[in-house]
């Protein structure tokens, strides 16, 4: 993506965007706590967390909307830190879309070049690519008034790219959309980040769209960036509780470490778990979890009773009360299901053992 | 509520309406009457007070001089009240209110005691003489209020969003004020100024107090009704009617206009 702001990227390897110690406090609340991040060039990165982690806020850094109270922002090798937004090589899609009401769809669109002093005839030429981009040919000319919630997204989303930012970020961008609305964007979102090949930053507090978007995502949780990878990764190895439960459903178990053993409270002893002794908590998946019939070999096996079962189509979703009393959820393809169980039936459970993770209990 | 008490209320209300307009109604109507008295019967339908009003030279000096004052009270009252009232609007409320109220403090008080205050103040404190320009400055007093209260209860509403969108996408702030806000809220804006307007021009005590010499068209009536009491009076009053009265419509129309 050329940029005429900045300075282009020179070295592939090298993160686009780089966050040192970077916090921001209002008053005596921390919003954000030193927080370290590379944002490498063409990533889709989703900064995902519950509602007040600070994730705004730490977009709102990056798109030098706030002065961090600590720390340093550098974007394409330059120390932006201290720089306004309207000198950053950044540009954002408001979660209100933030579109000026007295302008139509075009002159919202060209209202930055327009300041950039882009000549007109190139100026026109950008709009009417990005407008094609977003498919907004039949509107471009209306009042922004007269648009539906997702046309209001293209547009502000056009606005954005016409300005070929190094870092496009993205508040909360479909959160104000219906949930088939919300599908077609976020379809909309991957395709454009296909075509036009640009480093994409966006927040959001549903895990859902986290892990349909990105190739990348940060897990935060007061103020913290609490884990980080690819979504893959951040699925099937949650380094803790609160990821593990965040993003997806997961079933937890909690026991004790003592000698490389684990001793759970539901009375199963796992072997070989390297970690250091105190209290644990097993973390299983719901899809992971199977009812077992009594000559199937797992690595982890329990019994339980069925307190609840929902038919869900292509799955049924059961509730299980262990020996310990804690519940776990299993979800088994309806396929799967040799024969019917009903409430109350005493049944055997298990897993994997690849499948499940052992976390310290934080 | 039943029906004749219902009537009642009616009835109140238009006793008092009627009680209100009608010294207005009777201003006008004498003001094109023939009789010289003020008075019932009122002869016939004549325009030759406002002839007479209009061959009076001192009229033409107060008419300019009202529209002077006027008019550099609207442009600067409009221009730092609109300012003053977007910084108030982005403070936080813990200052922004104690502020407002101070700022506001000159429409609370008593004229006659602002008057009084101004003409010490100037005379004993300043030592300047007293002048068009001071009278532009008491008038500044009363009307800057009401610029700030009008642009602050518009911006209550107004999307920052908008703003940090500008700046996003690398308008300054003055380029942002220009082409974003300034634009959005200019129908307030230019109620407040016809607002600013309508106070100016038929105000009177600050005026007489501070003014020496010359005369405004309010303090021009007040001379008159001491000397002497004829229609013209009543059509300078017509005139002044008209104009506030227009002035404060189109305010209502063009600020309700985008509300």
């Amino acid at each position: 993506m050329v940029n005429d702001r900045g300075n282009q990227l020179n070295q592939k390897d090298s993160p686009l965007v780089r966050l040192r110690d970077l916090s921001k406090s209002f008053g005596r609340v921390e919003a954000v706590k030193s927080i370290n991040l590379d944002i490498k060039s063409r990533d889709f990165l989703a900064i995902l967390g519950p509602s007040g982690c600070g994730k705004t806020t730490l977009l709102r850094l990056i798109g030098g909307f706030a002065e961090p109270s600590n720390g340093t922002i550098e974007i394409g090798g330059n120390d932006v830190t201290r720089l306004g937004p309207e000198r950053r090589p950044t540009n954002m899609v408001f979660q209100g879309y933030g579109l000026f009401p007295h302008m139509t769809v075009r002159e919202n669109i060209a209202y930055g070049l327009k300041i950039q002093k882009v000549s007109q005839s190139e100026r026109e030429q950008r709009v009417d690519d990005v407008i094609g981009l977003v498919r907004l040919e039949e509107l471009a000319d209306r009042g922004t008034g007269e648009l539906s919630g997702g046309q209001q997204q293209r547009a502000a989303l056009a606005r954005a790219i016409v300005m070929r930012p190094q870092v496009l970020l993205l508040d909360e961008p479909l959160a104000a959309l219906d949930l088939k609305l919300r599908q077609a964007m976020q379809e909309e979102l991957r395709r454009i980040h296909n075509e036009i090949g640009g480093t994409f930053v966006f927040v959001t507090h549903d895990q859902g769209e986290a892990l349909a978007l990105s190739n990348r995502i940060a897990v935060m949780d007061e103020g913290n960036i609490v884990q980080e990878g690819g979504p893959e990764d951040i699925y099937a190895s949650p380094e803790s509780r609160f990821v593990s439960t965040f993003i997806g459903e997961a079933n937890i178990l909690s026991g004790r470490r003592q000698n490389s053993v684990v001793t759970l409270a539901a009375g199963l002893d796992l072997p070989s778990s390297s970690g250091p002794d105190g209290a644990v908590i097993l973390v299983i998946r719901p899809e992971a979890v199977q009812i077992l019939s009594d000559n199937s070999q797992v690595d982890v096996r329990t019994e339980g009773t069925i307190v609840d079962k929902v038919y869900l189509g292509a799955y049924v979703r059961f509730q299980i009360q262990l020996s310990s009393d804690e519940f776990i959820t299993a979800n088994v393809p309806t396929l799967n299901l040799s024969k019917e169980y009903f409430s109350g039936d005493r049944i055997a459970v298990g897993w994997a053992g690849k499948d499940h993770r052992i976390l310290m209990d934080s | 509520m039943n029906r004749s008490s219902e009537w009642g209320w009616w009835g109140f209300g238009t006793l008092v309406v009627v009680f209100m307009t009608t010294p207005l109604i009777l201003v006008v109507l004498f003001s094109f009457g023939e009789s010289a008295l003020t008075n019932f019967p009122m002869g016939g339908i004549t325009g030759k007070w406002y002839d007479e009003l209009f061959a009076n030279r001192e009229f033409w000096k107060a008419f300019r001089n009202s529209l002077t004052i006027a008019g550099v009270v609207v442009v600067v009252s409009t221009g730092i009240g609109t300012m003053a009232a977007l910084t108030l609007a982005r403070m936080r409320p813990t200052l922004s209110q104690p502020l407002l109220i101070a700022l506001c403090l000159p429409v609370m008080m008593p004229p006659l005691v602002i008057a009084i205050a101004l003409l010490v103040y100037y005379v004993r404190w300043v030592g300047v003489e007293l002048s068009l320009f001071t009278v532009i400055l008491g008038h500044l007093l009363v009307t800057q209020p009401f610029v700030i209260l009008i642009v602050y209860a518009r911006m209550a509403t107004f999307n920052y969003e908008l703003i940090d969108s500008a700046r996003d996408l690398g308008a300054n702030s003055w380029i942002t004020f220009l082409t974003v806000t300034l634009p959005i809220i200019r129908s307030t804006v230019i109620g407040a100024a016809l607002i600013a307007l309508a106070v100016s021009l038929d105000e009177f005590l600050i005026t007489f107090f501070t003014i020496s010499g010359g005369n405004t068209l309010p303090t021009f009536v007040f001379g008159k009704i001491r000397t002497e009491m004829d229609p013209t009076i009543n059509a300078i009053a017509t005139i002044l009617l008209v104009l506030t009265v227009s002035s404060t419509i189109i305010a209502m129309k063009v600020s309700r206009y985008r509300a």
